[in-house]
């Protein structure tokens, strides 16, 4: 079992394997840089529990159809309802840990809050503040035109 | 606000799981956005992984200074494999599209200029298109590996034609086009009416040049206007699963005795079908 310290100093008990779906961790436990604990200054507890979640249950190895359906359905559900703090919050997890599947699954998501939206609705959704000056946006556009035919 | 937090690398990422036009749009949200949707690290997923070995092989070579260049660039027709095809990326579904010349398809009679004759012309990509003179064995055919496509994509394949004033026969028997690869055929029908429009079974033109119909399991192809000032019928469709394997794709108008003439033949397109 291996013990991972959230930033606020909450801890979790978890098997070897769940921790290893995490490249960042597979490498300390490798590089044998690990004590009693690994420490995740990074993350918080409220974000590790719902990363150990997603782990636990991407952890089994099962290529079966019924499996990766069973995986899907599971995936749909955990970014069900998720606000937009939390989502961002696994995105930044996700890429510390480097757990690539989580990273996918997460920008994804997000992707998909962007596709075919327009520029001013994007910076809606995200409340992404417009630091260009008219012209410069207007360069920006020209620069792109194609893709606002 | 938590976006503004995400180092650049994620926020190229996640634009990375859009679409180059949208990518391309959000360029205008913030500077920020720009910078990760102009990375190399976005453009590199959207450009096709075997995109040196495509820059190898176009006719022309293509400068760029960074990936986002390379890909618009790649995305406008190009002359490839010693001017035979034109190669570009789509640019909605960064899926790769070809267009063999009529010179890299087998048409019979086609080097015997009793029958048909080869010239340039100034709205072709390429050097040569072919005309016909006149046969009665009208075939047109072309062949592609699949592994020049991009897999898990469905292609619809289209012959790029023109019909100079002078074209006739062509019209009294419909012609049959298909698509074959491995076990699956797609297959239609079509009379090659030189004003574009369909005729229907009664007879009666109809100007309307919008979707097929089915006749029997056969689909009646109608003859589209392309952007480029030549016409496109759609020979057929297929789904590339990733597997390699030769594509047929054909119009053949063989049962009927009489001589036809006048069709101006650029090529075969494959392109992504949504």
């Amino acid at each position: 079992m291996i013990v991972l310290q959230s930033s606020d100093k909450e801890t979790f008990e978890v098997e070897e394997a769940v921790a290893m779906e995490s490249q960042t961790i597979k490498h300390m436990i490798e590089d044998d840089c690990v004590d009693t604990s690994i420490p995740l200054p990074n993350v918080t507890s409220k974000t590790l529990a719902k990363v150990i979640v997603y782990c636990k249950k991407h952890v089994v190895k099962d290529k079966t159809c019924d499996h990766e359906e069973e995986l899907k359905k599971f995936d749909v559900e955990f970014m069900k309802g998720l606000d937009q703090d939390t989502l961002f919050d696994l995105i930044l997890a996700a890429n510390y840990l480097n757990i690539k599947s989580l990273l996918d699954l997460t920008c994804q998501t997000v992707a998909d809050m962007i596709k075919d939206k327009s520029p001013e609705e994007i910076r809606k959704i995200f409340n992404i503040k417009n630091d260009f000056t008219p012209e410069e946006e207007d360069a920006v556009r020209q620069e792109n035109a194609w893709a606002f035919e | 606000m938590k976006f503004d937090l995400l180092p650049q690398d994620c926020v190229s990422y996640i634009l990375s799981c859009t679409s180059p036009r949208d990518a391309c749009r959000s360029s205008t949200v913030s500077s920020e956005v720009r910078d990760a949707a102009d990375s190399n690290l976005m453009w590199e997923k959207f450009l096709l992984s075997d995109y040196p070995e495509i820059i190898s092989r176009l006719v022309s070579p293509v400068e760029f200074k960074s990936k986002k260049e390379l890909f618009l660039k790649l995305s406008t027709p190009l002359l490839i494999d010693g001017g035979k095809k034109i190669f570009s990326i789509d640019k909605s579904t960064s899926k790769k599209c070809y267009m063999l010349s009529a010179r890299d398809l087998y048409i019979p009679w086609a080097t015997n200029s009793l029958y048909w004759c080869w010239k340039s012309l100034l709205e072709s990509r390429f050097v040569e298109v072919a005309e016909l003179i006149m046969v009665c064995w009208l075939e047109i055919q072309g062949t592609i590996n699949t592994k020049m496509l991009s897999p898990n994509t469905t292609y619809g394949a289209y012959l790029i034609v023109k019909f100079p004033d002078r074209a006739f026969g062509l019209e009294t028997l419909p012609s049959e086009v298909f698509v074959e690869v491995g076990e699956h055929r797609s297959q239609g029908t079509i009379y090659l009416r030189c004003n574009g429009g369909i005729k229907t079974e009664l007879g009666r033109d109809s100007v309307d040049t919008l979707g097929s119909r089915d006749i029997g399991g056969s689909v009646e192809r109608v003859i589209e206007k392309r952007e480029d000032g030549w016409l496109e019928i759609e020979l057929g469709d297929f789904y590339n699963d990733g597997s390699e394997r030769e594509v047929k794709m054909s119009l053949r108008e063989v049962k009927g005795q009489h001589l036809k003439g006048g069709i101006v033949v650029e090529g075969i397109e494959l392109r992504p079908k949504l």
